[in-house]
């Protein structure tokens, strides 16, 4: 089965100069990485420095683009992760371990501010777990990323992701919820 | 194939099917695809099925962080970060309709072009060797 690249096209012309490539590009890239780079880091302006440096470094390498490579998703993936890494560093360094909080909302009716308390508790919680179990999380339940492309991504092999995604969705799970899944194996019965 | 190879499979599917559970959630089609015709028959039996209804009730509740959209600003800042089309550029230049101007856009010489200029690519040793922008590392950097 031929593992075509859905982008291919597209980058064909912004390598060409097609004028409406950058921005069809744009349209159908920036909502995935501003939602990566958003969850990763919790701060909606950095989020917005990392999606515009993204860019950049597209339009820089729109050139060379070849069809043989690995994919234009997993590639730009994996510079918003890199980008927003280095973004955490700096901040441990320079602030312990203190991230921003997400503003408040600006609530007019008890559901919006419900919902918006949830995906606090939410978005504290992903950012409570241990860096790679949050990364791995973050790219295969939010950005749906495959498996192979998680790990392609993060650098490691598709058992240690897997085994960050289970440790990962444990802890959250114990913190949400009461309920355990039961210990089945599967075995057959009697 | 002996009763005890039948069941020795079978165990070792239900651990399988058990681990990709607890790692990608009640959503087969996140599953790797491999794997997803073999989880698709045991789906089906109970204790399979109330493991994925487990995995879904964290599904959902994951599902409840939303993601922010872009902002116009942001979307214009970032296409009028793009570099010029080739064309427009040559345009620009006064020179589209000289022949001078067609050769020029024909051997990508215009300043600014898509074409990036060549520089050195810095291998890194990367997991991405090979990547669609050609010797790259993981930082995008040449």
């Amino acid at each position: 089965m031929v593992n075509v690249d859905p982008d291919a096209a597209l980058l064909q012309r912004l390598a060409g100069g097609d004028p409406a490539a950058a921005r069809l590009l744009v349209a159908a890239k920036l909502p995935r990485v501003l939602a990566l780079a958003a969850r990763l880091l919790r701060d909606p302006v950095e989020a917005e420095d990392v999606a515009q440096e993204a860019f950049l470094r597209v339009w820089r390498h729109s050139g060379r683009w070849t069809a043989d490579g690995a994919r234009f998703d997993t590639w730009l993936h994996t510079i918003v992760l890199n980008l927003c890494r280095d973004r955490m560093r700096r901040r441990k360094t320079q602030a312990g371990d203190a991230v921003p909080e997400l503003p408040d909302p600006s609530a007019s009716a008890e559901a919006v501010l419900i919902e918006g308390e949830r995906e606090r508790q939410i978005s504290a919680a992903i950012g409570d777990l241990p860096e790679r179990q949050r990364e791995a999380i973050i790219l295969v339940h939010y950005q749906n990323c495959s498996g192979q492309a998680a790990a392609q991504i993060m650098g490691v092999s598709v058992e240690a992701l897997e085994s960050l995604l289970a440790r990962g969705r444990r802890a959250l799970r114990t913190r949400f919820l009461s309920r355990e899944p039961a210990a089945h194996d599967g075995s057959l019965h009697d | 194939m002996t009763d005890r190879s039948m069941i020795d499979r079978s165990a070792m599917a239900a651990e399988r099917f058990r681990t990709l559970a607890q790692s990608y959630g009640c959503d087969l089609d996140r599953w790797p695809r491999d794997e997803q015709a073999a989880a698709r028959e045991l789906a089906s039996e109970e204790w399979a099925a109330e493991l994925l209804h487990c995995e879904g009730d964290l599904d959902l509740l994951l599902d409840g962080w939303k993601s922010p959209s872009p902002s116009t600003a942001l979307i214009a800042a970032i296409a009028a970060s793009a570099p010029p089309a080739r064309g427009r550029r040559v345009r620009n230049w006064r020179l589209w309709w000289s022949g001078l101007g067609v050769a020029a856009a024909l051997s990508g010489i215009a300043a600014g072009s898509l074409a990036t200029a060549a520089t050195a690519s810095r291998h890194a040793g990367s997991d991405l060797e090979g990547t669609a922008f050609g010797d790259l590392d993981q930082e995008g950097n040449e």
